[in-house]
């Protein structure tokens, strides 16, 4: 471990909070403020890409395992909880999980999830917090919000999966596969969802009887592979119960 | 596995015996330590059934490296494709990162509290001001470990069916 230390300070290396070797597996701890942590490394400041090279560094030069553990400091925790507490009290508990990640000192990302039934609260939201952080010296670099609510809609590249699963298939069936997950689903929307697809040149609608069927533009950017969740194999289970 | 911890974390705090409290308290960061990696692990498995069989060491890496480049590829192509627009992918590619990065330092921290809790048995559980800690890390933080995972799981499994990648 010394000459760890005197390695480190050759380099100068100073925002290391701990060092230590996890004696279990002989890994090389080191603890980092995530408050030192910016977007370019600086003479007092750290950065992901050099705490990528320099765990590659040691690790080659003790001939060690290495880990890097960024630490978080009480305030911010303190805030965490503050601000969910004041977004829930404003929004009646629709906020069902609120974490901030410190991407650096005074840059947050922010990840919320509420509960299914108001997704139209979530311009509100984020106005609100927009103000919050604010006025208390941070910005936000992105809001993410964790979202399971049946009211969104499918998008291009699962419909074109879909299709991939059962064509030819008609729009008619492909809202009653949709239903199921979406609650919201129409034919107006559909069609022009099929519509746009097909000027696009990835589906083809059939004249004979309206069903769809991908281009061979779509069937090469649909992911696939030998996984058990691939479109291909979906494809393969989907006609063998398909009946001719 | 949650519940375990829980009910475990609730058993040190209530305890008045030093040597039990000690027990209780390392047993929890260990429920909670494997509460995650489980949680990781089944959404891995869920794209690609190899990475179910991976050490405990390596999914940090597979969740930064790997996964996070397979995931970014697949957005691109999609966008080269016209079928989300440059906002939408440049949104799924931030969150992509954001949750990868999260969850495998969660990982990377849970996993150093577990081997202090099961190899390090010299570091005994302090009780500082009622917060219960094993070295650095406090119980109180681990029991919000589950929590973490689960919805940093979920951000990433939004981005899979999106992309019909499952």
């Amino acid at each position: 471990m010394d000459d760890l230390q005197d390695y480190l300070k050759e380099t100068n290396v100073s925002f290391f909070e701990k060092i230590r070797l996890r004696k279990s597996d002989d890994t090389i701890i080191l603890s980092v403020d995530r408050s030192k942590v910016a977007a370019k490394a600086t003479s007092d400041m750290t950065s992901e890409r050099q705490l990528s090279n320099l765990k590659q560094k040691i690790s080659s030069k003790f001939n060690t395992n290495v880990e890097i553990i960024f630490t978080v400091n009480k305030a911010h925790y303190e805030m965490e909880a503050g601000f969910h507490q004041i977004l829930n009290h404003k929004f009646g508990q629709k906020i069902i999980t609120f974490f901030l990640s410190f991407i650096s000192d005074n840059k947050i990302n922010v990840m919320l999830e509420l509960d299914s039934i108001h997704p139209e609260i979530k311009k509100d939201i984020s106005d609100s917090l927009q103000t919050l952080f604010d006025e208390s010296g941070f910005s936000i670099n992105n809001i993410f919000w964790i979202d399971s609510s049946p009211f969104n809609l499918p998008t291009n590249i699962e419909l074109l999966r879909l299709i991939k699963d059962y064509q030819p298939i008609s729009a008619l069936n492909i809202i009653e596969k949709l239903t199921a997950q979406y609650e919201i689903i129409d034919i107006k929307w559909l069609n022009r969802k099929l519509d746009l697809l097909r000027k696009k040149g990835f589906v083809i609608r059939q004249s004979e009887n309206g069903t769809f069927v991908l281009t061979m533009e779509a069937l090469s950017l649909i992911p696939a592979g030998t996984r058990r969740t691939s479109s291909d194999i979906t494809r393969a289970l989907a006609m063998g119960k398909m009946k001719w | 596995m949650k519940a375990v911890a829980d009910k475990l974390t609730s058993l040190a705090n209530d305890e008045l015996d030093v040597g039990l409290q000690n027990l209780y308290g390392r047993s929890a960061f260990n429920r909670y330590y494997y509460c995650i990696f489980l949680v990781t692990r089944d959404l891995l498995r869920e794209y690609k059934v190899e990475w179910s069989k991976s050490k405990h060491k390596q999914i940090p890496d597979i969740l930064v490296v790997t996964f996070k480049k397979e995931l970014i590829k697949e957005v691109k192509k999609t966008l080269r494709h016209n079928l989300v627009t440059e906002s939408e992918a440049s949104k799924a590619i931030t969150q992509i990162r954001t949750s990868t990065a999260e969850l495998s330092s969660l990982l990377i921290e849970a996993y150093d509290a577990r081997c202090i809790a099961d190899y390090e048995p010299e570091v005994l559980l302090n009780n500082l001001d009622k917060n219960l800690l094993l070295g650095e890390y406090k119980l109180n933080t681990a029991s919000t470990w589950p929590s973490k995972a689960q919805s940093y799981c979920k951000s990433i499994r939004r981005i899979l069916k999106d992309y019909a990648l499952v």
